[in-house]
């Protein structure tokens, strides 16, 4: 026998060990790839694009070139951005905090009180999340109309004069606020009441114990066990607020997009406003950059405060 | 015309088709592709071995749809309707037919080919003709003493507004506007000669701070400040606020495009015989009384290999039988001569047995040449922001407009 048909055998079983590592090695990462090749197609390679769409000057079928940072100089410059900006901070400021609160209130009520019931209101709650955009413009546009509105109808029973809800200025941003308000809470209820259910019935039997009232125990033990709750539901809010688009469209009109004097304007309708209307795609994308960047900072400091709270 | 026309048309060349080799794609909204579907068995006939496929979508879904076509040069249909509102913005992406013009002079009403042209480049048909007037209930008037031979300009309109708000006890208004009203800032534009609205005729400047501008602003400001001017209804001056004021006898007069007189008589039938047409004041005594808005136009996109074929539909969709069609269903005037003058005699019994048809073709024919420039809309957002300035008292005229100006010089690149 040969040295080589000796060493034959060894190789073949190396060859064997070296597949078999590959295939554990590989395997997993061959049934996680289709994530990734999807996540690259249509999330990373879009994002990268829009990049280095936002440093060109693109108008429609007009391509002027790279223009470097010229379309973000005229973003800062550009008062309508600042309006939109505006908008949509104080719409943050006016909706999240509330819906929070809000959401965390009606889910303890239901997770206490109503037992069987608990099933039919969540349903209640979560009915205007899932109602069609369409069907909830138009009822806020009829609720809220100057003229014939119902809640102008309610009001003069008090004899305030009719306000224009839809169409002031300083009037919009509230209607909206009140919209995000019905659609969104029961859908950051349903987030709270998971959450609740995570709490252990023990703290509040020694809470009982120790004389708590319900006030105490809510603010004393729900609240600080659902604080990695509570910013998880602040930072969705916040980032769908950033990019709030479809209720302003609906309830403010198309022509012009954020209604009387860009009022109802915010950051979502203000990029589609930029690119789908008045076809500044390389403009749009350095508006789509810089919420995006916004909307980084304000989750980092959320993140930030929920983890000192939780400590 | 039709054979003239195909063979003048410049053939494209071939790209990708999203019909297949035999079918030809059309792409339109509601309210202006239903001539054209009307005569499409006729046209199926002359092309018995095409197909037509005509595709309905939503207003911005055909734009942003095009769009994307014709950037990618790829998936265009092989006819589609835009907004004459777009029409700078797709221009570079379209057939030029100006080897039409002359034959499309003699079928249609004056201004509708330099409508639909742009830079000199005559990029298709318009769906129908839009001169502005001012439409007011003639009852109202007469019950509270206003009548149409004392309003010759805006201010007297404005004061007519006043003592109508003041003789009906503050319960009738004379017109409605918003704050960030472009609709009345265009009409008083295109009256002190700038058929570009906010551009030069040739789109290269800005003409805001022009000082007739700046004299329109001043009369606009002074309609806003009338107590009869009701301010800010929900949707504009064509939006449904307005339909309930004027329904319920609220409002007493409003601008009126061509396509609005059949929406009065949809919404408010009961209303027949009390509306009267006229034509909208001016900015000084004796100066122009017009106004045009913004028709739809069917274009043809480049890369597609059969423009002449696409030529043909788009004539056939908006004269004779098509163009009559959309008359009758969708009630907007129609800007085929033809069509046109077949309706001319008639008396209009919504308008009291008004001949309307001669006071749509005065105005149209006394309109400056209209020009929709690239950025209209663009420019109608910042000038609204401006105007909302001058409106509330924030600004003075002359200084809202320069700040307009500068504005609308930043974002669209023009002088």
């Amino acid at each position: 026998m040969s040295l080589a048909t000796e060493t034959a055998p060894i190789q073949a079983a190396t060859s064997r060990r070296r597949l078999s590592r590959w295939r554990t090695t590989a395997v997993p990462y061959l049934f996680v790839s289709p994530f990734y090749v999807i996540f690259l197609l249509f999330g990373l390679l879009p994002a990268i694009f829009s990049l280095v769409v936002s440093l060109y000057n693109w108008h429609g079928l007009t391509f002027g070139g790279f223009s470097g940072l010229q379309n973000y100089k005229i973003l800062f410059q550009d008062p309508d951005f600042y309006t939109a900006l505006k908008n949509t901070a104080y719409i943050w400021i006016g909706s999240v905090p509330t819906m929070a609160f809000l959401a965390l209130v009606l889910a303890v009520l239901l997770n206490n009180k109503l037992g069987r019931l608990r099933g039919v209101f969540r349903t209640i709650y979560f009915l205007p999340v899932v109602t069609s955009l369409v069907v909830t413009g138009l009822i806020f546009s009829q609720l809220f109309s100057g003229s014939y509105g119902l809640i102008n109808h309610m009001l003069s029973w008090i004899h305030v004069a009719p306000i224009n809800w839809l169409t002031t200025p300083h009037w919009m941003p509230l209607t909206l606020i009140l919209a995000l308000l019905w659609r969104w809470t029961g859908n950051d209820m349903v987030i709270m009441l998971a959450g609740l259910q995570s709490i252990p019935g023990e703290l509040y039997e020694a809470a009982e114990v120790d004389g708590a009232s319900k006030v105490q125990t809510f603010w004393r033990i729900t609240v600080p066990m659902m604080a990695p709750m509570i910013v998880f539901d602040l930072i969705i809010s916040t980032i769908g607020t950033f990019n709030l688009f479809a209720e302003p469209y609906v309830l403010f009109g198309a022509r012009p997009i954020g209604g009387v004097n860009g009022a109802g304007m915010v950051m979502g309708t203000f990029l589609y406003q930029q690119g789908f209307v008045y076809f500044k795609f390389g403009y749009s994308a350095a508006i789509a950059w810089v919420i995006a960047l916004i909307i980084f900072a304000l989750s980092m400091v959320q993140l930030r405060i929920g983890n000192r709270w939780n400590n | 015309m039709a054979a003239i026309g195909s063979a003048a048309l410049p053939l494209a060349a071939c790209g990708s088709s999203s019909g297949g080799a035999d079918t030809l794609v059309v792409w339109g909204f509601p309210g202006t592709i239903e001539g054209l579907q009307a005569i499409l068995p006729q046209f199926r006939k002359q092309h018995p071995k095409l197909n037509v496929r005509v595709q309905v979508f939503d207003y911005a879904t055909v734009h942003t749809n095009l769009l994307n076509a014709l950037v990618t040069s790829t998936g265009a249909p092989d006819l589609a309707v835009i907004d004459s509102s777009y029409l700078a913005s797709y221009a570079p992406g379209l057939v030029d037919l100006n080897a039409q013009r002359a034959e499309a002079n003699r079928e249609f009403l004056p201004p509708v080919t330099e409508l639909s042209s742009y830079k000199r480049k005559f990029c298709g048909l318009v769906t129908d003709s839009e001169p502005i007037a001012l439409a007011y209930r003639k009852d109202i008037w007469d019950r509270y003493g206003i009548r149409e031979g004392d309003i010759e300009t805006w201010t007297d309109l404005a004061d007519a507004g006043d003592r109508l708000h003041q003789r009906s006890n503050g319960k009738v208004f004379m017109y409605a506007m918003l704050s960030n009203e472009v609709a009345t800032y265009e009409v008083m534009a295109v009256e002190q000669g700038f058929g570009g609205f906010y551009f030069s005729d040739d789109d290269n400047r800005v003409i805001v701070d022009d000082p007739k501008i700046i004299e329109a602003v001043t009369v606009l400001k002074r309609l806003w400040q009338s107590k009869g001017t009701y301010h800010n209804p929900q949707g504009g001056y064509s939006g449904d606020e307005v339909t309930t004021l004027l329904k319920k006898g609220i409002l007493a007069g409003q601008l009126c495009p061509g396509w609005y007189p059949e929406v009065l008589k949809q919404n408010m039938p009961e209303q027949s015989g009390k509306w009267r047409l006229m034509r909208l004041p001016a900015i000084r005594s004796g100066g122009p009384r017009v106004g045009y808005q913004y028709p739809s136009i069917f274009v043809i996109p480049k890369h597609r290999n059969r423009p002449e074929i696409a030529w043909q539909l788009e004539q056939q969709g908006l004269t004779g039988a098509g163009a009559r069609h959309l008359f009758t269903t969708q009630h907007v005037l129609p800007a085929s001569r033809q069509v046109f003058n077949q309706y001319r005699p008639d008396a209009d019994k919504f308008f009291g047995g008004q001949h309307v048809f001669p006071l749509w073709q005065e105005i149209a024919a006394d309109s400056p040449r209209i020009m929709f420039g690239d950025g209209l809309q663009e420019a109608q957002t910042i000038m609204g922001n401006h105007l909302s300035d001058v409106l509330t008292g924030a600004k003075s005229p002359g200084s809202a407009m320069r700040s307009a100006a500068s504005a609308l010089r930043l974002q669209l690149h023009k002088k």
